[in-house]
């Protein structure tokens, strides 16, 4: 038995849990087993171990301990052999699968953490439907898998929502025989009974935004245009470039300073509780809290689309890190499936994460668990994304390696046609990777996305949770490590592993806590 | 088999029994993103094996 073969330990509340990395075995300790696993981790010293333990505990005690470490070992549960995947080198394929299509880069909003890079936001353009369709022919042409997703996205979607129609009706003619995914990740502002009706009847999975208590929803998600609609003679425009662009809608300046003024002037009420107006004027821009008409939009469409899959989705900052109170509130509105995300945003950021920050979020995510088993006790049960874990099944071996598949098996598309590994490369043009005129232009960028696998990142190789997270955020790699192509993809962003380590030990005390009840040995 | 009184399995997990054989592609493409909402591997499921 080899103490380098990963066993992590995970201390939360009152629950002492091991997880074995190399077969994903989920086990609960008593202090005995823990005490002689942590002794064994630090020195490596298996005999050792146990006489140090036993000093403390009694032979008896250790013994019976030791006994059951090894009989889990010898079944492959614990201290688990490294599986010999080193060597794998991902094949030409699979290809191409799903497209994010960016139908409109315009938004109603101007969140004060949006990760758009300010000239695309300010470009404004609206996807035209001869992109959309040549889109979908590229995808078509592209890809021999049967199953096929498209995930509309912006800026904020709705603002091109004819083209989100067009979108799905034509991707449906064209290829009867493909079983298609359809995703809207909105705003919700502009959600309203025709959007619902059709997004029903075509079978979508929703994304809606909402990050939770009014005060902190508040805080980041203005409007510059309450009910989002196009001013007056503002309907989009066609540029001489063909791409339509909106026009007439004053727009909130997005940056640093105009946030701190926006919080200044308590528009979102965090200093006098939510009694703030609608809407606050600042440095000579009407901004709108929206929260309201969220929750409104939130209420009513829980009421009316029960079975549709979505996800209510929110964005925490390090200003609500006790973001259980966020979940506790969605729930509170009606909402059953809900995902919070830490922000993307530039280390200099006033709302950035911090490193400091981990120790506190890993404890949220602990008391986020347990919030949501006391709830199921009460029978209310929450589905709260990343820790819904699949322990005993999950995806293949190649599956897991791969993780992100940005830039071969994912694109993202611009309104006039331009390719990007994903959503969040839009807008850096050394990642651009062609058209849809000419298709992949650049194979090389391309496969080295494919080769950034999580044997293939020295971080991965030796963290406990690289068969859970798969080897993290290509974007983020690249670009908040903020050096050049192509050692970046093989770096993930240091702050974000910490993030997701905290999260998924999160989702295995959820799952310790699902467990029988009833207390280990005495 | 005699009962374990100071471990108690609570996932048995099976990651080393697949094979290393190339992925079919069935399966939802992952998204780490936070700014989405991001499908880490370990909370995906295979779209065969559901089958």
């Amino acid at each position: 038995m080899q103490h380098t073969e990963e066993v992590k330990l995970i201390q939360a509340g009152d629950c002492c849990l091991a997880f074995d990395v190399n077969s994903g075995s989920l086990h609960e300790l008593d202090t005995v087993a823990w005490n002689l696993l942590r002794r064994f981790q630090d020195s490596g010293d298996w005999p050792q171990s146990r006489q140090d333990a036993a000093r403390l505990y009694g032979p008896e005690q250790v013994n019976a301990a030791a006994a059951e470490v090894e009989a889990l070992h010898e079944a492959g549960r614990l201290f688990t052999p490294d599986p010999g995947w080193e060597s794998y080198a991902p094949g030409p394929g699979p290809d191409l699968k799903a497209l994010c299509l960016n139908v409109s880069h315009d938004c109603n909003m101007s969140c004060g953490y949006c990760f758009v890079p300010g000239q695309v936001r300010t470009g404004r353009e609206i996807m035209p439907e001869r992109v959309i369709r040549a889109a979908l022919d590229f995808l078509l042409q592209s890809s021999g898998h049967r199953r096929l997703a498209v995930d509309f996205f912006g800026g904020e979607p709705l603002l091109n929502w004819a083209g989100i129609r067009e979108g799905a009706a034509y991707a449906l003619d064209r290829g009867p025989d493909r079983d298609w995914k359809f995703t809207l990740t909105t705003n919700t502002l502009l959600f309203d009974e025709d959007v619902l009706s059709f997004t029903l009847d075509h079978n979508f999975s929703l994304v809606l935004s909402c990050d939770g208590r009014p005060e902190i929803h508040d805080t980041f998600r203005r409007a510059h245009q309450l009910d989002g609609r196009p001013a007056p003679g503002g309907h989009p425009a066609v540029s001489a470039n063909g791409v339509q662009q909106t026009s007439g809608q004053e727009r909130l300046p997005n940056d640093d300073a105009f946030f701190q003024a926006w919080l200044n002037t308590d528009a979102v009420g965090l200093k006098t509780g939510h009694s703030s107006p609608a809407s606050t004027t600042v440095n000579n821009h009407t901004a709108y809290r929206t929260s309201e008409i969220v929750a409104r939009r939130l209420q009513d469409y829980f009421r009316q689309a029960a079975g549709q899959e979505h996800y209510v989705r929110g964005t925490y900052t390090r200003r609500n890190l006790d973001f259980t109170e966020d979940v506790r509130y969605l729930a509170g509105l009606g909402a059953r499936s809900i995902s919070l995300e830490p922000v993307v945003a530039d280390a200099g950021q006033s709302f950035a994460i911090r490193d400091e920050d981990i120790p506190g979020i890993r404890e949220e995510y602990f008391r986020l668990a347990r919030f949501l088993r006391d709830r199921e006790r009460d029978g209310c049960r929450i589905s709260f994304y990343h820790f819904q874990l699949d322990l005993p099944g999950g995806p293949c071996a190649a599956k897991r390696l791969t993780g992100c598949g940005a830039g071969y098996q994912y694109l993202a598309v611009t309104p006039d046609g331009a390719l990007y590994p994903c959503h969040q490369f839009i807008g850096h043009p050394e990642y651009c990777l062609g058209d849809l005129d000419r298709g992949i232009t650049r194979p090389d960028i391309q496969e080295q996305f494919r080769q950034a696998h999580v044997f293939a990142k020295p971080a991965c190789r030796s963290c406990w949770a690289r068969f859970l997270c798969g080897g993290g955020c290509h974007a983020q790699a690249a670009l908040q490590n903020g050096a050049a192509l192509p050692g970046d993809l093989r770096r993930p962003y240091p702050l974000t592993c910490k993030l997701v380590q905290a999260r998924l030990e999160g989702a295995l005390y959820y799952l310790a806590l699902g467990r029988p009840s009833g207390s280990l040995a005495p | 088999m005699k009962k374990n009184v100071h471990i108690r399995t609570i996932v048995a997990g099976s990651l080393r029994k697949p094979l290393l054989t190339p992925e079919c592609g069935a399966c939802q493409t992952s998204c780490q993103s936070a700014c989405k909402t991001s499908c880490t591997v370990g909370n995906q499921t295979c779209s065969t094996l559901k089958k």
